[in-house]
């Protein structure tokens, strides 16, 4: 299939096309997009033809005698990445406006050498993170954010991952059921993913209205591709081990086309955690026809089938037992052999139609529709009525015991045996071996007995299929100094949940039953039937079984904007109004909610706003003061609606937008050796509801707490400066204060998957005043970058993270876990403290050295270059850095041992590498 | 003409990239495992036991014990208790495993190094476990915890099969303890019948009263975490297999599942309703005079007399269950053929002696009906032993061997002396039966008979002429 798709493409390329010709003048101003400066020697030449002239002091051109028709006009400078733009040449006199051009070595190099070390399997489970590699400013301050705090997930403001709006070629990349964006859609395609533009906090973009915390857009269309060949190889020690990728661009041709290919693979037998793998393709092509001066149609598809083990947080136990804060609990010897029971296999293909229609040349529509269609799988052991196979279960752990010298015991002979450690799969076949049984009634067919190895033991993967189709148009229309930006998205995204068997690890079948309820409800032989349509199924490998449902699930918006500059001020306003509606469809009747878990839920339906506004008052060309207000209502996300999704159609009862305000106002200084910027946010979270799920061992279940009425406070200072020395220093420094907290005490009703008891209904959680879990809510940095002239550099940075919080458990906050336990004793403050780990300090490095190939070998007839990046991160090797951690939901109500089910941490990699050789010929 | 050559080798690069493979991911599948390990057991069940006494002791020595598993937590009857048993007794291991029966299931042959485990006692059951539990009075042993099982308990062969040790309630003394017992005979106490294992509700244990026909009872408990808690007794008599333990003074019984009962024969005795009772126990209700049955029983039984061949009384009919037999005496003549079940209602039905043979007299007909059909396997016995215990014997089917029949020569009619070598009785033939004018053996001869009684004597009573082989 993907070859076809190749070959497809190439036929595509072989369409002739038209030219014109006649004679005109094109003049412009070119800017530096960071600084603003003039860009001064910048070349400007019309392709195919020997028309060239340089950029004055001014940053002006002018190129005269061009001929009529289409023209390609490239703009190149050393220090920035090369411009090209087509023009229907035909009137006498064009004004290309103002070209702002990005400085080329910090952000390519920053792009080519993944300074973040979070894994892409920790992207996709974190309902937080902001992903680093989207923002495309490059002032001292976001580069801080996106780059050099990413590694210790610093999350900016402490946001949550929706409060960021994402676009990859039209398409928001927000999963609608969790609110997150699906950044893994394109991951390994970073060559043709450059073209970027983001804004941070509340500034405005004219793609969208943006979200609370920022946005970006990402252009991937062949037109925005470089013209060069690339291919690079990496190795590190991180997630993959390594990187190959190659990547084509054609630039646009004479003719109107332009197309681009990439592809890479990145593996690892073995991740920087133990028993961690990583096996992923990417690929993407792209072609675009550009259609007169006016018209460009593109069309995009990519595609990152990718498979890796993960590695998952333990206890602090585990990790000292092991001696390693790298400890992976998810993987276990199988004859010898590592084996990971937690898979991540997914295939996400997306496809994307985009049109620009340049109406005129202030003024241009772009519409895209787009579709992603795929499925994504995490595999899990699953068992019935065996022990449980984790070998970090609490009851395997040296502190269950209550006898020290047992206890000592159990520890050495956990330390000793590294084996003991992990997952015995040997043992999990052995049992399902020697588990022959007989289903009376299978597959629902009285008298069918089926008889064989009855699995206890299984790899089931949970499964999301993804189905997801969106149109969005936005208009950009500009007169004189006032910007006019209106659009229209529309999001359909029909996502299925269910299980599926992977594994029968030896045995011959599973059953579709539910251990826990045949022991709940001994009188109802009902109850335990996942699915009362096909009672005591038969299930083989690649059978679905457990929960299946459907969410279904549409989001239309409308937004308009505002912006406008003056020689004093700048200000713009802007306005979105949207509609969200969802339910939920059961495919299976569970035996125990035989009445709400087949069939469609009640449609949920939300009508909700955002409007921002700004003011930036100019002091002087290099001094600004600004501020911006926010004010929107987030509809409440699927999966914190339906209490147990899993199971029934079972909501919250009168689910109603939660509200968020956010103000931001600050300093900038714009100078050309001086930066500076100070900004202070406040931003306040109002009538949240959030339902955690967690996986509770005695109760064989997903439990659900529901928190409604959750308040949350996030405000805080970012300072960064940034100073050029002479001889090509730089030096820099940012801060990021912030004190994210809760405000309100939310109240908590906790249900489970197996029962339809409420265990707790409206119980009070005493939340107000804990940190929210955020990651650092300080992060320092002190950065030297030298620059040779001889085309290398290397930058130092010099960072420190503070006051990171642990996730609390509510239920550990509430009335019942501190009863009967004296008011302010140190048990009592044991119960209810919040912990903060210990600030920590770290040193990254990371260089690069261009090298032009053709110098030495005058055969060369196209521009060849080796790059070489290098980054080093955590160069002091600090294992010790928590970067967050979260209790777990469960708590010990019996003996009110806070450590019984002992706090989870993450702990930041070590030292760790990414070098990268990239050969390319423009 | 460059580009199309760039675009071949871009095309062909990615189609290497996206083919080639590096990681594998392929898993072999363990072999099954079942084979003894090379390990030598030194100590018996019964002299690890021995170790006990009376006060908690740790093993240091390097015994090793084998045995095979009796009892595992597939039920949910028991709880992170293994009982394993050799020839010599049985004993209860703590583990800190539950669901332990997918390793150490029931059958399973096992190896269990005992040096540095722990022999103490919980209310007098002997257990072995891998600490020392303060938290009872007086301390008791703990579980062996799940991550150190490994070093203690190795796994051998599969299904080997235990023999229940069949006992009488009264013989299950303490050497039995945590041993695999089979009572047979036995049923629920009359209040235990119909009712629930154990509260599976609740999860509360219970206990339920086992009974033999002679009265003996002994405990018979369940855990409400049992799978079966919410099963029924049953309200017949039969085999019950268990693991014997005790709590304290008191004995109590656990099944594994409830297939270790099997009670589906009539119960032992009366005070049950309307319901069946035995025969012996009606027999057992004469008080040495005529009365009066009062309680609403009936019993059932196959008839073992021929009324077609007239060799008795129009209006008896004598049955037999597996307890005994007894004659019914109806208000008239009746055609209860030979091998055929029948019930019979003795509500206030007169019990009494005719000419010393028991019957329950004037039955009204109505009071019988059939429901079935059987047979009767007659006892082989001696006319000694038919003499001496007659009242177990009294109306059920005998084979004698051996018998000469006197006077030589004559006709079954009337009484003949019958001889087997251990005693003489009295062979009885009515002179209108139908065989009356036949002429008996002369040589030697096996008789298969009722057991009757005239006067003072024994006597027996022929169906038919193949009763004469």
């Amino acid at each position: 299939m993907k070859i076809i798709k190749c070959i497809s493409l190439l036929i595509l390329l072989l369409f002739p096309t038209w030219i014109l010709a006649q004679n005109s003048k094109i003049s412009g101003n070119l800017i530096d997009n960071e600084s603003g400066q003039a860009i001064q020697n910048a070349s400007i030449q019309i392709v195919n033809s020997n028309l060239t002239v340089s950029s004055n002091e001014k940053g002006f051109f002018e190129l005269s005698n061009i001929p009529n028709g289409e023209q390609v006009i490239l703009i190149s400078h050393a220090d920035y990445v090369t411009f090209s733009r087509s023009i229907l040449v035909s009137k006498e006199q064009h004004f290309l406006g103002t070209v702002a051009l990005l400085l080329k070595e910090i952000g390519q190099v920053q792009e080519e050498v993944p300074l973040s070390t979070i894994s892409e399997s920790d992207i996709r489970e974190s309902a937080a993170i902001v992903s680093g590699a989207l923002s495309a400013s490059r002032d001292a301050f976001t580069s801080a954010v996106n780059f050099t705090f990413s590694g210790a997930r610093f999350r900016a403001r402490g946001y949550d991952g929706r409060e960021q709006v994402n676009y990859l070629n039209g398409m928001q990349l927000t999963d609608m059921v969790s609110g997150r964006s699906m950044f893994y859609v394109y991951s390994g395609l970073n060559d043709v993913m450059r073209a970027r533009e983001g804004s941070y906090g509340l500034d405005p973009v004219t793609y969208g209205i943006g979200g609370i915390g920022g946005s970006s857009n990402i252009d991937s269309r062949a037109v925005r591709q470089r013209k060069q060949l690339q291919a690079s190889y990496a190795v590190s020690n991180r997630t993959y081990e390594n990187r190959l990728m190659l990547t084509y661009g054609s630039g646009m041709n004479s003719k109107g086309w332009a197309f681009a290919l990439s592809g890479s693979k990145r593996w690892a037998d073995e991740g920087y955690a133990p028993g961690s793998y990583y096996d992923g393709y990417s690929m993407f092509a792209a072609v675009d026809k550009q259609i007169g001066l006016q018209h460009t149609i593109s069309f995009i598809a990519l595609a990152s089938p990718s498979e890796f083990g993960k590695s998952s947080p333990s206890v602090q136990e585990m990790y000292d037992l092991s001696g390693t804060n790298y400890y992976n609990p998810n993987w276990g010897y199988q004859q010898g052999e590592k084996r990971n029971a937690v898979v991540n296999k997914s295939f996400l293909p997306a496809f994307f139609l985009n049109y620009e229609y340049r109406v005129e040349d202030n003024a241009t529509l772009f519409a895209s529709v787009s579709m992603l269609n795929g499925t994504s799988k995490v595999s899990a052991l699953d068992w019935y009525n065996a022990p449980d196979p984790r070998p970090d279960y609490y009851r395997n752990l040296p502190s269950f015991q209550t006898d020290p010298i047992i206890a000592s015991m159990v520890y050495q002979q956990l330390k000793n045996n590294e084996a003991q450690r992990q997952i015995n799969w040997d043992q999990l076949y052995l049992v399902n071996y020697n588990s022959y049984a007989s289903i009376q009634n299978a597959n629902g067919i009285a008298g069918n007995t089926v008889s064989g190895l009855r699995a206890r033991y299984i790899v089931e993967d949970r499964v999301t299929e993804y189905q997801t189709t969106q149109g969005n148009l936005v208009y950009n229309k500009t007169l004189k100094n006032i910007q006019y930006s209106a659009g229209l998205s529309m999001q359909m995204q029909n996502n299925s949940y269910y299980k599926e068997v992977n594994d029968l690890l030896g045995a011959d079948f599973y059953v579709d039953l539910n251990q826990y309820a045949e022991q709940d409800f001994p009188d109802d032989p009902d109850a335990l039937q996942n699915d009362l349509n096909n009672p005591n199924r038969i299930l083989k490998e690649g059978d679905r079984f457990g929960y299946d449902y459907d969410a279904v699930l549409r989001n239309g918006a409308a937004f308009f904007q505002l912006q406008s500059q003056w020689e004093k001020f700048d200000w713009f306003a802007a306005v979105q109004l949207n509609q969200t509606s969802y339910y939920r469809n059961g495919n299976v009747k569970n035996g125990i909610f035989k009445d709400d878990s087949f069939g469609k839920s009640k449609t949920y339906s939300f009508t909700g706003y955002m409007v921002k506004t700004g003011l930036t008052y100019k002091i002087n060309g290099r001094n600004y003061l600004f501020t911006n207000l926010a004010n929107a209502s987030h509809a409440p996300l699927f999966e914190d609606v339906f209490i147990s999704a899993r199971t029934r159609n079972q909501s919250i009862e009168n689910p109603e937008q939660s509200k968020v305000f956010s103000v931001e106002g600050g300093y900038l200084l714009k100078a050309p050796s001086l930066k500076l910027r100070a900004v202070g946010y406040f931003t306040a979270f109002r009538d949240e509801v959030s339902t955690l799920s967690f996986y509770h061992e005695d109760f064989r279940s997903f439990v659900n707490y529901t928190l409604k009425g959750i308040d949350r406070n996030h405000s805080g200072m970012e300072l960064a400066a940034e100073k050029k020395l002479y001889g090509g220093f730089t030096l820099s420094a940012v801060a990021a204060i912030g004190q994210y907290y809760y405000q309100s005490r939310p109240s908590a009703t906790v249900t489970q998957d197996n029962n339809s008891e409420v265990l707790s209904n409206n119980e009070t959680i005493y939340f107000k005043n804990l940190r929210i879990a955020a990651g650092p809510q300080q992060a320092y940095t002190f950065g030297v970058n030298y620059r040779s002239k001889k085309f290398w550099f290397v930058n130092v940075n010099f960072n420190y993270f503070d006051a990171i919080y642990i996730n609390t458990n509510p239920a550990r906050r509430t009335q019942a876990a501190v009863d009967l336990i004296p008011y302010s004793s140190a048990e009592w403050n044991r119960i209810l403290s919040q912990e903060k780990v210990d600030g920590q300090f770290t040193v990254d490095v990371f260089g690069s050295w261009s090298w032009r190939l053709n110098n030495k070998f005058k055969a060369l007839k196209r521009n060849t270059f080796v790059v070489f990046n290098l980054g080093i991160n955590n160069l002091l090797n600090n294992q010790d850095f928590i970067t967050n951690g979260y209790e777990q939901l469960r708590f010990d109500f019996s003996d009110r041992n806070p450590d019984k089910f002992d706090t989870k941490y993450f702990y930041a990699y070590g030292i760790n590498y990414f070098f990268n050789i990239t050969l390319r010929m423009n | 003409m460059i580009k199309t050559n760039h675009y071949f080798i871009a095309l062909l690069l990615l189609i290497g990239i996206t083919l080639g493979s590096c990681v594998k991911n392929d898993f072999d599948n363990p072999p099954s495992d079942g084979q003894d390990p090379a390990i030598t057991p030194n100590t018996t069940i019964a002299q690890l036991k021995a170790l006990y006494n009376g006060t908690i002791v740790q093993v240091n020595t390097d015994m090793i014990i084998s045995g095979i598993v009796v009892a595992d937590d597939k039920s949910g009857n028991f709880y992170k208790s293994l009982v394993l048993q050799d020839s010599t007794g049985g004993i209860n291991i703590r583990i800190d495993q539950s669901d332990f029966y997918t390793s150490f299931p029931i059958g399973r042959k096992i190896f269990v190094k005992c040096n540095g485990l722990y022999l103490g006692a919980y209310n007098e059951l002997i257990q072995l476990g891998g600490s020392i539990d303060n938290s009872t009075s007086p301390a008791s042993v703990s579980y062996i915890p799940s991550t150190l099982i490994g070093n203690y308990i190795f796994k051998g062969v599969y299904n080997q099969e235990v023999k229940a040790k069949v006992l009488g309630i009264n013989d299950i003394s303490n050497a039995h303890q945590n041993m695999l017992i089979e009572l047979q005979n036995v049923e629920f106490a009359d209040a235990d019948t119909n009712q629930s294992y154990a509260d599976a509700i609740n999860l509360l244990s219970a206990n339920r009263t086992i009974k033999d026909c002679s009265g003996n009872t002994i405990i018979l408990r369940t855990s409400g975490y049992a799978n079966f808690a919410s099963s029924l007794t049953p309200s017949g008599k039969g085999t019950l297999r268990a693991v014997y333990q005790v709590f304290g003074t008191t004995k109590q019984l656990y099944i594994r599942d409830i297939n270790d009962v099997v009670m589906s024969d009539p119960r032992c005795s009366s005070g049950g309703g309307s319901g069946i009772v035995d025969i012996i126990s009606v027999r057992n209700l004469y008080p040495g005079s005529t009365t009066t049955i009062q309680s609403n029983i009936k019993i059932k039984g196959i008839v073992i007399s021929d009324y077609s061949n007239a060799n008795i009384d129009a209006r008896n009919v004598v049955i037999q269950d597996s307890t005994g037999g007894i004659v019914v005496r109806f208000a008239s003549g009746h055609t209860f053929a030979l091998g055929e079940e029948i019930e019979v209602n003795l509500y206030n039905q007169e019990l009494s002696k005719f000419s010393g043979l028991l019957q329950v007299n004037n039955v009204p007909n109505a009071n019988a009906i059939v429901t079935g059909s059987g047979s009767i396997t007659p006892v082989s016995t001696t006319i000694a032993q038919v003499v001496a215990n007659q009242n177990q014997y009294e109306s059920t089917l005998v084979t004698l061997s051996n018998v000469s029949i006197t006077p030589t020569g004559a006709t079954y009619g009337g009484s003949r002396n019958i001889f087997d070598g251990s005693a003489t009785s009295i062979l009885y033939t009515r002179t209108g039966a139908n065989f009356a004018n036949n002429v008996y053996p002369s040589t030697n001869v096996n008789i298969t008979a009722i057991v009757s009684y005239f006067g003072t004597a024994t006597q027996f009573t022929m169906r038919n002429l193949s009763d004469v082989q």
